[in-house]
């Protein structure tokens, strides 16, 4: 698994506030996705429920994943720099990436 | 001479007809001269043991209580405990949800007892729920109406002018009888009340001083005869417009929702999909349409409503919710899903038994056509009435769309699958891992699920094969928890002379309000698996605590304070291995489950409950 993962490849850095990529750590965002209640609507390991969609492997571009965290479409609660930084998004971010690929069990 | 010794000695004419109110003397009793005159042969309750005979009342449910013990007495002896045979719960909330869920599977109400004052408060929410459901449960309380005859103390503290009015509100139909005859022809209007559409939950009051007034051994009641009510069907030239409408569209999608009743029901819907081969969701208040049915598309409930010309809804508990999407932030908003130009019919019975104060009848919702009837009764004039219109052109075009809605079944069928896989191994357990467990372990029985799919994220209607009515009974009804548990109880006690193996997926929060039921499921030897979906939480409003603590940018550090079931941690098998049932658990490892499973279904096809404990993810 990824230990850390480079992230805002996009020209829009996460926030609105920061010229340069963020390193976000796998470590540190399963932590901080537990911390600030990423799991109650997504599931401990990102991997989705009727609440809310699975964010990872293959998480939508940083860019877009941003905006739905920061500024919500639909019902998500919105988390803006007050209450999760732009580093700790990078982290969270890092970690929703680096969930594996299940393999289809036999049943 | 003590009221109650004068009617007994002044024979039984006078005994039924004798109102409550009126020429009694509050005269102290004189001391008696024999023991003739402190006992009877028989009593008013007798009575109302026969009139509960003879509408069929199978169970009694209840807690025990002094202001029905002439009834509960007369039920275990002259009764001879059966038919009705008293199940002893240890909470009235218990007792309702019993009867709740025991109709849901078995068509049929069955009976509960309760104190007109204390009792009934705390049966409350689950009449509300069995309101909102739309459910039958006949509720008998106790009361002594007569101040004179009043014990001191306790009977005053447990007796009430109108006791039903605390949930008249929410119940169907209500009396209060002031003769044994009146409390037969009530009786009997009841039990036709609560089973004609739309059904709901009815109450009788049963005065302490009938159920004991002694009688002479030559009374006989005369109990009316019961005859139930054929379901209201719709208007027949609004029946065949509706049938034009769907035969017209392109597009037409059938929304249903409390629609099968009955098998028969879940037959009608399959039949008019088919003929119109029109894309179907069910929102799963019953088991409308068999989940892999290729018509199926509630997995992709939105997208269908959102392309439809012609909606049509069956006994949707919310129409206007059906077809708008809302956004739960800061400024609520809502959006209507439907295309431009697109038609919506109901047909239902919503109307015919709506009240004003709660408001569970949701918001208005605009349509193009209402049928006021009983969608499941309704169904096969529909059918009849598609059939005749539908042409051979208009045939071609239906195939294809079924091929189509076929395809797109297939696909979500699969998407589910694989979508389950994710997070596979975690501990706590994935809902769809313990959701694929269950059903490796029932699919080769004859299984019923009793427990509401959402805080499981509707893994089972994605992934299990459903094609039973009694496979599904939906939820709730009001959201009122505390139903699962002993909903689930009463479901098995009516699947137990089918041999089926009942199974519910029991939320931890909602057993904890009175999971004394699994005594109740123990000692009446109850076969239910009861599968712990343990989050601890009552996860729903943690979530609702999350998005006000980001509304107000606060975070989310103190969600937990009083949502969150933890420190300590509940054993939920010692708890139930406390009162008798089997249990293991806590499991947290995903492995362990399969085996565990099997244990406990073994026990349950001996005609015992079982409990599994399994630590889960919120949804």
């Amino acid at each position: 698994m990824l230990s850390c993962v480079v992230v805002g490849l996009s020209a829009r850095p996460i926030g609105g506030e920061l010229n340069q990529p963020l390193q976000g750590d796998v470590d540190r965002g399963n932590q901080t996705f537990t911390r600030v209640g990423c799991y109650q609507c997504h599931g401990r390991e990102a991997q989705g429920a009727s609440t809310g969609p699975r964010l990872g492997p293959g998480p939508i571009p940083l860019a877009s994943f941003t905006r739905a965290v920061r500024t919500p479409r639909a019902d998500m609660p919105p988390y803006t720099v007050k209450v999760l930084s732009d580093a700790e998004l990078a982290d969270i971010y890092a970690f929703v990436a680096a969930r594996p690929r299940p393999r289809m069990p036999q049943w | 001479m003590n009221r109650r010794h004068f009617l007994k000695n002044t024979a039984g004419a006078l005994a039924g007809g004798a109102a409550l109110t009126g020429h009694v003397s509050a005269q102290p009793p004189p001391q008696p001269a024999d023991a003739d005159a402190l006992t009877t042969e028989r009593s008013g309750a007798d009575c109302m043991v026969d009139v509960l005979k003879q509408i069929g009342l199978e169970y009694i449910c209840a807690n025990p209580g002094s202001s029905f013990r002439g009834l509960h007495e007369a039920i275990v002896n002259y009764g001879g405990n059966s038919k009705p045979e008293l199940i002893t719960c240890l909470h009235e909330e218990s007792s309702v949800a019993m009867a709740h869920g025991f109709a849901k599977i078995d068509g049929k109400p069955i009976g509960v007892m309760a104190h007109g004052t204390v009792g009934l408060q705390h049966a409350a929410m689950a009449v509300y729920n069995a309101y909102c459901d739309r459910v039958p449960v006949y509720i008998i309380v106790g009361n002594t109406l007569d101040a004179t005859e009043r014990r001191p103390g306790v009977e005053w503290a447990h007796s009430v002018q109108d006791a039903s009015s605390l949930v008249r509100d929410f119940s169907k139909w209500d009396d209060t009888p002031v003769s044994l005859e009146h409390f037969a022809e009530s009786a009997v209007r009841a039990y036709q009340l609560a089973m004609t559409p739309p059904m709901g939950p009815v109450l009788l009051v049963a005065d302490s001083e009938l159920q004991e007034r002694p009688l002479g051994a030559d009374f006989k009641l005369r109990i009316p005869r019961l005859a139930l009510t054929a379901p209201p069907q719709g208007d027949t030239a609004a029946i065949v417009e509706v049938a034009r409408m769907l035969v017209a569209a392109e597009t037409p999608v059938i929304v249903a929702d409390r629609a099968a009743r009955t098998p028969a029901g879940l037959a009608s819907l399959v039949q008019l999909a088919e003929t119109l081969q029109a894309a179907v969701v069910d929102q799963g208040g019953r088991l409308n349409l068999p989940s892999r049915h290729p018509l199926n598309q509630s997995a992709q409930s939105r997208a269908v409503i959102s392309s439809a010309d012609v909606v049509l809804g069956l006994e949707l508990t919310d129409f206007w919710g059906t077809v708008h999407t809302y956004r739960d932030q800061l400024h609520r908003s809502s959006q209507s899903l439907l295309k431009s130009g697109a038609k919506t019919i109901a047909i239902s019975t919503r109307d015919l038994g709506v009240k004003a104060n709660y408001q569970e009848f949701q918001r208005y919702p605009e349509l193009d056509l209402m049928v006021s009837g009983d969608a499941e009764a309704s169904l096969p004039s529909l059918v009849d009435a598609v059939k005749t219109l539908v042409t051979a052109g208009r045939r071609r075009v239906f195939d294809e769309r079924g091929k189509k809605l076929a395809a797109a079944s297939r696909a979500a069928y699969d998407r589910s699958r694989a979508d389950a896989a994710y997070a596979w191994d975690a501990s706590p357990v994935t809902t769809a891992r313990l959701s694929v467990e269950v059903w490796n372990a029932i699919k080769g029985e004859d299984w019923s699920l009793v427990s509401s799919l959402n805080p499981i994220s509707g893994w089972p209607m994605r992934l299990w094969d459903f094609d039973r009515q009694y496979q599904f009974i939906g939820g709730s009804g009001g959201s009122g928890i505390g139903y699962t548990a002993p909903a689930s109880a009463g479901a098995a006690l009516a699947n137990r002379p089918h041999g089926r193996l009942t199974v519910t997926i029991q939320p931890d929060g909602d057993l904890m309000y009175a999971p004394g039921i699994l005594w109740t499921a123990a000692h009446h030897h109850i076969p239910l698996l009861s599968v712990m979906h343990n989050n601890r939480a009552y996860h729903q409003e943690l979530m609702h605590l999350q998005r006000m603590a980001n509304r107000h940018n606060r975070g989310i550090d103190r969600a937990h304070i009083g949502t969150t079931i933890e420190r300590p941690n509940i054993d939920y098998a010692k708890l139930a291995q406390s009162m008798g049932v089997y249990a293991e658990g806590p499991i947290e490892n995903p492995a362990d489950l399969a085996p565990a499973l099997r244990r406990a279904i073994a026990v349950v096809k001996r005609g015992e409950p079982a409990l599994v404990d399994v630590v889960t993810q919120p949804r």
